[in-house]
């Protein structure tokens, strides 16, 4: 079931959300729990009892990481990594791995090995790195653990983010999991609200309406193509990821809040960002928060040479290109930004400092495009005929035509994404859209996000609704 | 968020059908093993995107959005020409000749098929029967400076419709041409004969066709039968039956008006004729235009029938028109019950006038190439 979906708002989330509004406040987190179980058996009814499984030891081990101490305490720890990493390799990379020690051995002219795919457990990217934050945060005396293990079930599989994240940490989280009281207010709910429709509205109206040009750029042959055919469609694709990222991201903020939780913010007007650097502290920021906690830090950071804070930055960016999919492109893409990071931090952004900050948002903007060629095709092979396609700036003629409503669309996508460039706007926009307002602006903002949900549900429901006007045979 | 699910519900307020042709969900059974494979989910899922409540609602404002804001139609295959004409875009490209792949192969099968509608016709004429092949119009030969310009650019003068009259003048194949009727009268008759919103020709433009149809068949077997008059006519921009089908399946919140439309209304004269014909229709949807002026409910005899693009029988018995089953097979022993057999079909099926039908019936009566 996905957030964009009829069966979920006019279904599963009113009729949630009203059983959870009448609940008791302290029963508030089992009614929360048995949605979040409803809505993950629905969408993925063979995995569940697996991922209760592995949450069961999870629980367990956290319990038995804060009981003891010195060697043993360790242990229980790598324990714990080693069953989430080794949940997440299976699921999710041993296809590819062995799919392409296959290519090896076929290129030796040896058998390859037998194998059946394995299926991917949904969400499973998001909940391991939430597990493992619950064990390691316990392991660094940051928090104590839960008391109650349907708390802690609560806390991995709360639907709201389960899907596509933000990636919300233990500690982060922790203090609301056991009492939110304070936060289950009408001006809470109503944020939520507004919020919740806002985020749809990004991914509905404005994601998948850029998202139906950049594939049928993406899913036609290269040779096809002009060089204006794939500039654009990685253009629309570069805006449509945004919206339909940060989209979801807001919903999933919203819903928290109209059950009493603050999630963190996961985007900040990324395409404003004058270097790669700065580009990792606007996208996706709940993914950079984790990484930096639990892998660039353990990993020394910058405390060590330099040599060594490098290569534990490109680290971090190859196995967060990989954490993104098993694929090749996927890599790539981590070890492309890896790579600009890199150079920033060895001489080029002093370089960037020196030039005005409309070229410095260019350079940014066009090295994430070229990223998100990468990110797209459908291999890796795809995306060099793409990058090679875009850069020869052969014909310049489209050769897949766009409509009004593509351009309109991205027009205002761009509008919105690049509004915030200055920063008396950008403060101002985060102040009304964000942060609790006078009931007058409140209310606008309700009426015009109802407005946004109503017309978000009918471009849902109608997406695939194209009648004949009479039946044909 | 809730009113949707409770007219789901309990359908407190009642909702208008959406127009045109599509494809209906049932509700899925359950069991366990369609849940655990994802079956239930996705026949549930595709259930409630189309049944939920005020769900047709939500259709027409997502339509009207696109169509008032992008010109962009909901309905497959329409297009929207200049000052907002609505074309289905199979009829554009018959006309403009880009709806084959080779001319030659075009030659060749038009040949084909009317060298046995030429068969069937000597053949039926011995039986004591008539058989007339019927050249719907097509909207772009009536409104060619409506067609957006970049269709018109690849136009090539071979066209399905120019096959047909030569090999009809070739085979001396019986024929009427309304397609060229309609373009010939355009401009001296008082009332549109297509509307700017339908695909069809309108109620006015198929009461003159039919008469003429009528008219003709009177002259081929020398009696008289048509027992109607016209009582009166209204004119309206509101469009009404069929005259604005293309508009009605955009599905929109609000109605277009249309250009000033004609309606003839009729009566029986009394008493009624003495003989009228029996007649077998094998058509497109053109002839659902006719069929709701009611006039063929007047002048034809009881059995007369109608087959939908050969899948569908609709017969008529005492004014009232019923869906039967269609027999395919012995159409030899069906046809003797009609006096004439009327192949009719518009601008973008005139490559299979008289559909399978014709290789059927041909074969049966044993037609050899």
């Amino acid at each position: 079931m996905v957030f964009s979906s009829s069966i979920f708002l006019l279904f599963f989330f009113p009729l949630f959300l009203l059983l959870y509004f009448i609940t008791p406040v302290k029963y508030k987190n089992y009614t929360a729990l048995a949605g979040s179980v409803a809505f993950y058996a629905w969408g993925a009814p063979t995995f569940i009892f697996l991922v209760f499984g592995v949450l069961l030891a999870d629980y367990f081990l956290g319990f038995k990481i804060y009981h003891t101490n010195g060697f043993a305490k360790k242990i229980y720890l790598l324990i714990s990594i080693c069953i989430n990493v080794g949940f997440l390799f299976y699921f999710k990379y041993s296809n590819f791995f062995v799919e392409n020690i296959n290519q090896v051995f076929i290129h030796f002219g040896a058998k390859p090995l037998q194998w059946i795919n394995v299926a991917l457990p949904i969400g499973i990217s998001f909940f391991v790195f939430q597990e493992m934050s619950y064990t390691i945060d316990i392991y660094r005396g940051e928090h104590a653990p839960l008391k109650k293990f349907t708390d802690y079930m609560l806390f991995i599989f709360l639907f709201s983010h389960l899907i596509a994240g933000p990636i919300v940490t233990y500690h982060v989280l922790a203090d609301d999991l056991v009492d939110r009281k304070k936060k289950l207010t009408n001006d809470y709910r109503l944020e939520g609200f507004i919020r919740f429709f806002t985020g749809l509205a990004r991914k509905v109206l404005i994601a998948n309406t850029l998202g139906e040009y950049a594939d049928s750029v993406f899913n036609s042959p290269v040779l096809q193509l002009s060089s204006a055919d794939v500039w654009l469609g990685a253009i629309a694709y570069t805006f449509q990821l945004y919206f339909d990222f940060a989209g979801y991201s807001d919903m999933a903020i919203g819903i928290g809040k109209l059950l009493g939780f603050d999630f963190p913010e996961n985007f900040n007007f990324p395409y404003i960002s004058q270097s790669i650097t700065e580009f990792w502290q606007r996208w996706h920021i709940t993914l950079g928060s984790w990484m930096k906690r639990y892998l660039y830090i353990p990993l020394g950071g910058n405390k060590f040479s330099t040599t060594r804070t490098f290569l534990n930055l490109w680290i971090v960016f190859l196995i967060s290109g990989f954490w993104h999919g098993a694929a090749w492109n996927f890599i790539f893409w981590g070890i492309w930004h890896g790579s600009f990071i890199v150079l920033e931090k060895l001489f080029f952004q002093k370089i960037l400092q020196r030039i005005p900050s409309v070229f410095r948002i260019a350079y940014t903007f066009l090295i994430v495009v070229l990223g998100w060629v990468l990110f797209r095709a459908n291999s890796f092979q795809q995306a060099v005929l793409f990058i090679k396609k875009m850069l020869s700036f052969s014909i310049m003629q489209l050769q897949i035509p766009v409509n009004a409503k593509f351009v309109a669309v991205l027009m205002i996508a761009i509008s919105f994404s690049f509004v915030a460039v200055s920063n008396l706007i950008q403060n101002k926009l985060l102040t009304w859209y964000l942060l609790p307002t006078r009931k007058i602006w409140l209310g606008m903002k309700l009426a015009i996000a109802v407005l946004f949900f109503l017309i978000s549900v009918a471009y849902i429901t109608s997406n695939q609704f194209n009648p004949f006007i009479y039946f044909r045979f | 968020m809730l009113l949707p699910m409770i007219q789901f519900a309990f359908h407190p307020i009642k909702s208008k059908e959406l127009k045109g042709s599509f494809e209906k969900f049932e509700m899925p059974k359950f069991n366990w093993h369609s849940w655990f494979d994802n079956s239930f989910q996705e026949a549930t899922n595709n259930y409630v995107e189309n049944n939920f409540g005020f769900r047709n609602d939500f259709v027409r404002l997502h339509n009207q959005l696109d169509f008032s804001l992008f010109n962009i139609p909901h309905v497959k295959d329409v297009i929207i020409g200049k000052d907002f004409y609505l074309f289905e875009e199979g009829y554009i490209k018959e006309y403009c000749g880009t709806n084959y792949e080779s001319l030659d192969t075009l030659k060749k099968y038009t040949l084909d098929r009317y060298n046995r509608i030429k068969f069937l016709q000597d053949t039926l004429r011995k039986l004591g029967k008539q058989l007339v092949v019927v050249i719907a119009p097509g909207k772009p030969f009536y409104f060619p400076d409506k067609i957006p310009d970049h269709y018109l650019k690849e136009r090539k003068s071979a066209t399905q419709y120019n096959e047909i009259l030569n090999c009809c003048n070739a085979l001396s194949v019986n024929y009427i041409d309304f397609n060229n009727w309609f373009i010939n009268r355009k401009n001296t008759i008082d009332f549109p004969l297509y509307s700017k919103l339908g695909v069809h020709w309108t109620d006015y433009g198929a009461s003159l066709s039919f008469d003429s149809l009528c008219s003709y068949f009177e002259k081929v077997n020398h009696k008289t039968f048509r027992n109607y008059y016209v009582t009166y006519c209204d004119t309206t921009t509101t469009f009404r039956k069929t005259d604005g089908d293309a508009f009605e399946s955009l599905n929109t919140i609000w109605k277009l008006k249309c250009e000033k439309l004609k309606y003839l209304h009729y009566e029986k004269k009394e008493p009624d004729t003495a003989w009228k014909p029996q007649v077998l229709t094998v058509a497109d949807s053109y002839y659902w235009t006719m069929l709701a002026t009611d006039l063929p409910k007047k002048c034809f005899a009881n059995g007369s029938e109608f087959w939908y693009y050969y899948n569908e029988n609709w017969r008529l018995n005492n004014y009232v028109i019923s869906n039967n089953p269609i027999e395919k097979q012995n159409l030899k022993e069906q046809i003797q019950h009609f006096d004439f057999v009327v192949l009719l079909c518009g601008g973008t099926n005139y490559q299979s006038i008289g559909m399978d039908f014709v290789f059927d019936l041909s074969n049966e009566m044993g037609y050899k190439k």
